[in-house]
């Protein structure tokens, strides 16, 4: 076990001494992010101070809306996060298999529409029923459209970088066709949305009359199980073994064809498992498939995962982190105007995304700013080429 | 001499007619096509020639991103770096081009700053990656992010400046009084791809480039600077994106809309390695990606805007793209140091 570089374990140290060591970086990277983020908005005319304050604002709330108990902004947040939490974790998984799955975006699509797919037809069952099925639904919508850049992966060498981004236009296409203006999924007088799901496939809301559902809670659940899958099981060491060294791997009687597809699969799975919750439980989309569900997730979460430098329990801050950044821009925009009346562009917070996986995940360019040294095996290696991964 | 090399010859007598179906299956494909579009046609009663023409200007316009984006990757990943940053790239390139050309009221001008915006980009990919030996595919995917949030947030800045320009001239013809038209960038696509043939394979600087996407060892003990080739393969790799992105702003639409470029970055890169890494292997892989876009266009034109039609149609590109993968990989054989940082001892 020795010999095989994931299984060596760093010293022990003080857990809080390691935990703080741990977080340096990140923490350190997200405020040089905001800092050049900052700069960018000087340049451009506006206050970032009124841009960052309404920014906090928007996502978290003011002091004196939360000394209120209004935390209508923080809900807002976390229900945003809600999904960036399945996408990430599909992510993850794939990463530590060293597949690189772009492909959240089409999963995320997939699964909602099975599981819209499902909820319209079994919404009349009981919900002990009903619930597990729509969500089963969408775990397989997702599973199915993951495994097949494994599989293509696994048997022909075909690079998931590209079959993922292609999976997800594909999946764009079929789901824009379903519910699009002559489909056959299509709601009546309404614009590329499914018809409502039953109401006993639905979950309910954390706080009556709030975006935040109780998927948020799943989601949580999920990363402890993927970080126990990953960590804990014979399955998560195999994953691991073949992501550290595949050619290592199959000498020591790995199958490593069968280990790519599995990994894509339940990567996919969890992303569909995101998908599924959307429609099931977020009041944004009235229960219903619409084609607005998981637009830009691929690589939203790509950047979440980089961050998390692929840590499934760091998964939850870093989604955190960038849900606040998505639902705290407009707010961000509204309140930051400069001279000429011209307000400050959403897509700045796509520039700070940029940023963000820059001096996190590239630790390289953030050790050089501060005269830092390396740690020890802290850097993540992705990249393989694009022949076969045996 | 033949005779004791015949286990190992290249001369081309020793190969079987498998191997020239295989090299030229592209053009032969090609052929094929338009023949039997001709012969459809025909059949069908309509204007074979007018169609079959049609075919193969759109063919020709709408592989041209591909190509430009195809050879990009094929000289950045000839010198070692992997470069899936090519999407943002072009999005730079289609973005900057068409602000230039709406302040200057100059289209041409287009020419230089979207090869230049490229370029700019491309030297981030080439200081991270080269010099800060990240790895690469994040590299790439940090160029990706940040062009689309810098194009989209410097589109709102100018208050949409860059929404309408005048396109580029093209050669323009008429075949019964129908017109078509061939653009300055797919013209000038056509020169890069001999350019870059002729670069890479019959000047020192290829030479020099290729060795170094083999074996940067055994080429900087020779006396190759790896870093200044690997530096220059990305920054001509970023010029040649850029300008795949000005056919999208300055030739086709006449204007930038946000993210513009719809994975023609990734469609290219699998053109690449569908190509075989070399330029006229790129092109003809381009023209096969081409082909497909065509086709949604030129179908719709013959039966009408059908819904199911359409989008079958339109995910033909992406579809092919991985079929092509699928059956190519094995066959193709990338440059053996892609994506390793060399580190000089």
């Amino acid at each position: 076990m020795t010999a095989s570089p994931v299984a060596v374990a760093p010293p022990r140290r003080n857990f809080l001494v390691e935990i703080a060591r741990q977080l340096l970086l990140p923490v350190l990277g997200i405020i040089t992010a905001l800092l050049v983020g900052a700069v960018i908005i000087l340049l451009s005319g506006f206050n970032p101070l009124d841009a960052y304050a309404g920014l906090w604002d928007g996502s978290i709330g003011s002091f004196e809306d939360l000394s209120k108990g209004n935390f209508e902004a923080l809900n807002g947040t976390l229900a945003t996060t809600t999904p960036y939490i399945f996408t990430t974790l599909a992510v993850v998984f794939g990463f530590r298999a060293g597949l690189f799955n772009i492909g959240a975006e089409g999963q995320i699509k997939l699964g909602a529409l099975c599981a819209a797919i499902v909820g319209i037809n079994v919404g009349g069952l009981s919900p002990f029923l009903a619930v597990p099925l729509t969500l089963a639904g969408g775990c397989l919508g997702g599973a199915l459209w993951g495994a097949l850049p494994g599989a293509l992966k696994a048997w022909s060498g075909a690079h998931e970088v590209i079959t993922t981004i292609m999976l997800n236009y594909i999946a764009g296409f079929i789901t824009a066709y379903l519910v699009g203006s002559d489909g056959p999924l299509k709601a009546a007088g309404r614009m590329s949305q499914s018809e409502q799901i039953g109401p006993n496939s639905r979950i309910s809301s954390i706080v009556p009359n709030n975006a935040l559902h109780w998927g948020i809670i799943i989601g949580v659940i999920m990363c402890v199980l993927v970080y126990w899958v990953l960590n804990k099981t014979p399955l998560g060491f195999e994953i691991r073994t073949v992501g550290a060294n595949p050619s290592a791997a199959r000498y020591a009687g790995i199958n490593v064809r069968f280990i790519t597809v599995i990994t894509m699969t339940i990567s996919g799975l969890l992303a569909g498992m995101g998908g599924a919750l959307e429609v099931m439980g977020s009041p944004n989309f009235f229960y219903r498939y619409s084609t607005q569900l998981g637009a830009g997730y691929g690589f939203d979460s790509i950047a979440i995962a980089l961050v998390a430098k692929n840590n499934p329990i760091a998964v939850i801050p870093a989604a955190i982190l960038f849900g606040a950044l998505k639902h705290g821009a407009s707010n961000m925009q509204f309140k930051t105007s400069n001279a000429s009346g011209v307000q400050l562009p959403v897509d700045l917070i796509s520039i700070i995304q940029a940023l963000v996986i820059l001096f996190v995940a590239a630790e390289q360019v953030l050790r050089w700013l501060y005269r830092l040294r390396a740690q020890q095996g802290q850097e993540l290696v992705l990249t393989r080429g694009w022949g076969k991964s045996e | 001499m033949a005779q004791t090399l015949t286990k190992n010859s290249t001369t081309p007598a020793a190969r079987p007619l498998i191997f020239w179906l295989r090299r030229y299956s592209i053009i032969i494909i090609g052929i094929a096509v338009i023949v039997l579009v001709f012969i459809w046609r025909t059949f069908v009663g309509k204007q074979p020639f007018v169609d079959t023409v049609s075919l193969i200007t759109l063919t020709l316009t709408f592989s041209t991103p591909i190509t430009l984006g195809a050879i990009s990757g094929t000289f950045s990943e000839r010198s070692g770096v992997v470069n899936i940053g090519i999407e943002g790239m072009m999005l730079s390139g289609a973005f900057f081009g068409a602000l230039a050309a709406s302040y200057t009221g100059q289209v041409w001008i287009g020419i230089i700053v979207s090869p230049l915006a490229g370029a700019t980009l491309a030297l981030l990919h080439a200081v991270l990656s080269i010099y800060f030996r990240v790895d690469q595919i994040i590299s790439g995917t940090v160029i990706n992010i940040l062009s689309f949030g810098l194009t989209s947030y410097l589109d709102s800045l100018t208050k949409q400046r860059s929404r309408s320009v005048s396109k580029l001239p093209g050669i323009e013809f008429k075949i019964d009084n129908l017109p078509f038209s061939i653009g300055a960038v797919s013209i000038l696509s056509i020169f890069v791809v001999f350019i870059a043939h002729y670069v890479l394979f019959n000047t020192v600087w290829g030479l020099r480039t290729r060795a170094v996407g083999e074996n940067p060892k055994a080429a900087d003990t020779a006396g190759v600077n790896v870093f200044k080739v690997r530096y220059i393969s990305v920054l001509i790799s970023g010029t040649l994106a850029g300008l795949g992105g000005m056919y999208f702003s300055l030739q086709v639409l006449g204007g930038f809309t946000q993210g513009m470029t719809v994975g023609t970055g990734f469609i290219a890169l699998a053109a690449m390695i569908f190509g075989n890494w070399k330029p006229f292997g790129a092109f003809g892989a381009a023209l096969l990606f081409g082909l497909c876009l065509a086709s949604d266009n030129v179908l719709q034109s013959w039966y009408g805007n059908i819904e199911w039609l359409h989008t079958f149609t339109q995910a033909i590109p992406y579809v092919v793209t991985i079929v092509v993968l699928t059956g190519v990989i094995g066959r193709s054989r990338p440059p053996a140091a892609v994506g390793t940082p060399y580190v000089k001892q």
